[in-house]
C-alpha cells in the first residue's frame, strides 16, 4: 500500500482507488492535481483533502448537505466533462459534492457553497466548480449568526 | 464607480486595447463581449473570490476549532 506524508494525520496508508484528481487542479491552486479524502471518525462530517503532491497542502471539507440539505447543484457541461461525465440528468447518484471550508480573522468558519468540489464517484475525477450564478456565497457561515440584539 | 448607460451593440473602451460590447440583454442576464490582449487576464467575479478563499483554506487549521462546530452540522442520514 502507498503511503504519503500528510499535513495533519503524520504517514498514512492508502488505497490508490481513493485518490482523488483534479485534472484542472483547483482555483489558485492549479498545479496540485491528486489528493486523497481523509476522514477522520471524531471530526465527521469533516473531510479532509490531502495532497499528496506537497504534504503542507490540505484542505478540509464538509459534504454541502451538512450546511444545506436543500443545496442545488448547477454543474456547467464543461465541468462535467471535465469529470467525465457523459450526462447530467439522473447522475446525482454518484457525485460526491463538497464545500472548502476556511478559517478568517478570529476563527470564524466559512465554506464556499459558491463553488463546490464534485466528485465523480466512478471515475474519482473532481473539479471546483465555480457557479455562474449569484445563489450561493463563498463565504457561507458554518455557525448561526449571533442572534441581533433587541432593541433598547 | 463610474455608471454608463448602454444598449445592446453598444460598447464601452477601456485604455487602448480593451472593449466590452454589450451583445445582448434578457430580463436576468446581460452578454458580454470581450476583446482584450491575451495577456489581459479576464476572470468572472466569483472565480476570483473562490481564488481567495482556497488561499485562506490552505493555512494551517488548528483542529481544536472543529470540535465546536460538529453541534452544527448535519450528519449524513
Amino acid at each position: 500500500m502507498p503511503q504519503c506524508e500528510t499535513r495533519y494525520f503524520g504517514t498514512v496508508s492508502y488505497d490508490d482507488q481513493t485518490v482523488i484528481t483534479f485534472p484542472a487542479g483547483l482555483p489558485a491552486f492549479e498545479q496540485y492535481r491528486s489528493f486523497l479524502p481523509i476522514e477522520d471518525p471524531a471530526r465527521q462530517p469533516f473531510i479532509f483533502l490531502q495532497s499528496l503532491e506537497d504534504p503542507r497542502l490540505c484542505f478540509l471539507t464538509l459534504p454541502v448537505a451538512a450546511l444545506d440539505p436543500a443545496y442545488q447543484l448547477k454543474l456547467s457541461a464543461e465541468d462535467a466533462a471535465a469529470i467525465g461525465l457523459e450526462r447530467l440528468a439522473g447522475a446525482g447518484a454518484g457525485l460526491q459534492c463538497l464545500a472548502v471550508v476556511s478559517f478568517g480573522q478570529g476563527g470564524v468558519a466559512s465554506a464556499n457553497l459558491l463553488a463546490p468540489v464534485i466528485v465523480n464517484a466512478v471515475t474519482r475525477r473532481a473539479v471546483q466548480s465555480v457557479r455562474d450564478d449569484s445563489v450561493y456565497s463563498s463565504g457561507h457561515p458554518l455557525t448561526p449568526a449571533p442572534e441581533a440584539s433587541p432593541c433598547s | 464607480m463610474l455608471v454608463i448607460r448602454r444598449r445592446a451593440g453598444e460598447s464601452v473602451l477601456i485604455a487602448d486595447d480593451v472593449e466590452i460590447e454589450v451583445l445582448d440583454i434578457s430580463p436576468t442576464r446581460v452578454k458580454l463581449g470581450i476583446r482584450a490582449p491575451k495577456q489581459v487576464l479576464v476572470l468572472r467575479k466569483e472565480v476570483r473570490l473562490t481564488e481567495d478563499h482556497n488561499r485562506a483554506a490552505a493555512q494551517e487549521i488548528p483542529l481544536s476549532l472543529l470540535a465546536p462546530l460538529l453541534p452544527h452540522l448535519r450528519l449524513k442520514p
